[in-house]
């Protein structure tokens, strides 16, 4: 471009014109994100999840060391902590479908059935009279022979 | 073809001689089997289709699949620990040591004097393959089995048994301490409980039925909350009720949450009636 055919016209507004400008949006960040290799090895928030795990297991542990008594009386509406445990194992128990033989699991339903009929029973019950001790013990026989009869089942060797 | 193997079984029967408590691990893999003891420190297995001994460490594998009806005949040390994984019906004499049945699928029989006693069945399905009896002094008795009916006749000292959906029958009994839990079937129990001894028989719908001396000294707990309760000792009445007899010295406790507590006095309840043939253990 040479100055014979600038246009005059356009000096002022040239002049206006501000010497840099920022970009609306920093897009570099993103694009060195990109740029950098990923890292390689445990995710970030597996250090944490661990934690958490030995966290748990520490304390499950240290209370079946400690031989606490049961709590009494029973809160009736309370979340019974081996249902988790249990539901899992029953789970596992079931959806393998080469482990048991169809007998055992219907040994191990049909006891199940009967035990739950007998949990629903005995909670009903104690719902409608919160303090007795009877019923209390009668619940946590039930809670225990769940606990032993899923116990037993995931101990039988798997075919 | 019955065949038999004494001390063929060399990587097992070197080191029973060596051990002050020798260990003998059976896995049976299919069929039924008999476990005798004997005054020997080797083992020897007799009418088995297949065997398979693979070292010192491992267990005997006894295959009687192919025996047809025949049970495969397993001899041990009687003073021996014997561990029996599997397999079908077990029927065990002449032990006096240790006996451990674990996943069994079958009738288990136990028969003698053992120092302990622990079995965990497992059926297969059909009604009566959950069977378990045990007869004899012994000093510690353990069953576990979610159905079948659970019978123990003249044990002496401590006893435990869990069922689901079985019944439990015990008769002839001295106990120190004696834990009996059945969730739908009957309780029945019939001995003696040891002075400070305790005994707790709980059903949550079955009766449940002690049979005890008409001089025991214990303290009582009965309740069926929705049930009802029978008892010869005490007075009183009502679904819940403790009282003491004599100084009170043991504990015993029986609850049913919807079947009978009922308590009887028997003389001679210890007196295993049944070994003579007279009658049964009830």
């Amino acid at each position: 471009m040479n100055d014979e055919a600038r246009d005059p016209t356009l000096d002022p507004l040239v002049r206006e014109l501000p010497a840099s400008i920022e970009p609306p949006r920093d897009l570099w960040p993103a694009i060195e994100r990109r740029l950098t290799p990923r890292r390689r090895g445990l995710p970030r928030w597996l250090p944490l999840a661990a934690a958490l795990a030995l966290l748990l297991l520490g304390g499950t542990v240290l209370r079946r060391l400690s031989h606490a008594p049961a709590p009494e009386p029973i809160p009736v509406a309370a979340v019974d902590p081996t249902v988790g445990a249990e539901s899992a194992l029953l789970a596992s128990l079931e959806h393998d479908p080469g482990s048991l033989s169809p007998g055992t699991i219907a040994t191990l339903r049909r006891n199940l059935a009967i035990i739950d009929s007998a949990l629903a029973e005995s909670r009903r019950a104690l719902a409608a009279d919160p303090g007795n001790g009877d019923m209390q013990a009668l619940l946590r026989l039930v809670q225990r022979q769940r606990t032993t009869l899923l116990q037993q089942a995931a101990r039988l060797p798997r075919t | 073809m019955r065949f038999l193997l004494l001390a063929a079984l060399v990587g097992v029967a070197t080191p029973l001689a060596a051990q002050r408590t020798p260990v003998v691990r059976l896995v049976n893999v299919a069929g039924p089997l008999v476990l005798n003891g004997w005054d020997r420190d080797s083992v020897a297995v007799r009418g088995a289709a297949r065997l398979a001994v693979s070292g010192p460490k491992d267990a005997i594998r006894v295959d009687g699949s192919g025996a047809g009806t025949d049970a495969a005949e397993v001899f041990v040390p009687r003073h021996a620990r014997i561990e029996v994984r599997g397999g079908g019906a077990l029927d065990a004499t002449g032990l006096d040591g240790e006996l451990e049945v674990s996943a069994a699928t079958g009738r288990v029989r136990v028969e003698g004097a053992l120092r302990r006693v622990m079995v965990e069945t497992f059926g297969g399905g059909a009604a009566a393959v959950g069977n378990v009896e045990i007869v004899g002094p012994h000093a510690s008795v353990e069953v576990r089995t979610p159905d079948g009916t659970v019978v123990v006749r003249g044990v002496r000292g401590e006893l435990q048994v869990t069922t689901t959906s079985g019944e439990i029958f015990v008769g002839a009994a001295r106990v120190r301490r004696a834990r009996l839990e059945s969730v739908s079937g009957a309780v029945s129990f019939k001995g003696v409980v040891d002075r400070a001894g305790t005994l707790e028989a709980q059903s949550h719908s079955g009766d449940v039925e002690l049979r005890v001396p008409p001089d025991v000294a214990a303290t009582f707990e009965l309740a069926a909350p929705t049930g009802t309760v029978r008892s010869e000792f005490g007075s009183g009445s009502g679904t819940s009720r403790r009282f003491s007899t004599g100084d009170g010295g043991a504990s015993i406790v029986a609850r049913s949450f919807k079947g009978q507590v009922s308590v009887v006095k028997q003389p001679g309840a210890d007196v295993d009636l049944n070994a003579s043939g007279a009658t049964g253990i009830r």
